[in-house]
């Protein structure tokens, strides 16, 4: 899964990264920000697109710039980064709409065992957390690497 | 005596370079506000689960 990434620009905190995504709508600037939430030791991922004119960040941004995977992979690169970092935090990231969030399944999906090797997974049903299964719908996902 | 919640001895990965002015260049923006507040909604009214 991350053998192909973008190159990534990270702040000396590792809580914020930037990378340019490059295909068929030219580049865009992409940033990646965990955020510490109000449980000591839980992170928010953030991710979206910076656009171009103002310099301001959205995570509703549809960019198909038809790199999806690498741009996934690129933020899976961070989050090594970051938990080499912080390697007792815990990540939770929900998708901006109910199509970005199927998109981060899938990606976990398809790359579940290799995950899973160096993380815990947890999917968020309608009632509770628990570990991710394939095939099922979740309205988050909560990471921690495993020590 | 507080733990220990960061590493410093880990390599950079392969591709990252550090830049020191990603620190404050979005400190003007709330960053991804809403999906903090989402977060912190989930932990409160789902729980914390034990990982």
């Amino acid at each position: 899964m991350l053998v192909n990434y973008y190159n990534v620009e990270t702040s000396p905190d590792f809580q914020t990264f930037e990378f340019v995504s490059k295909g068929q709508k030219g580049d865009v600037t992409k940033v990646v920000r965990y955020s510490e939430i109000n449980v000591k030791g839980f992170y928010n991922l953030g991710f979206g697109d910076k656009d171009p004119i103002t310099g301001y960040l959205s995570d509703l941004s549809v960019t198909n710039n038809g790199d999806s995977q690498k741009v996934l992979a690129t933020v899976a690169a961070t989050l090594y980064a970051f938990t080499d970092k912080y390697p007792n935090a815990t990540v939770i990231a929900t998708g901006s709409t109910q199509a970005r969030t199927r998109l981060y399944r899938m990606g976990i999906t398809n790359n579940l065992n290799e995950i899973e090797k160096d993380f815990v997974v947890l999917g968020l049903t309608p009632t509770n957390w628990e570990p991710f299964r394939k095939n099922t719908t979740y309205g988050a996902f909560l990471v921690r690497r495993k020590l | 005596m507080k733990a220990k919640t960061t590493a410093n001895k880990k390599k950079l990965p392969k591709s990252f370079k550090v830049n020191t002015t990603l620190t404050d260049k979005y400190a003007d923006q709330p960053l991804f506000k809403d999906k903090i507040e989402r977060a912190n909604h989930i932990l409160k009214t789902i729980g914390i689960p034990k990982v």
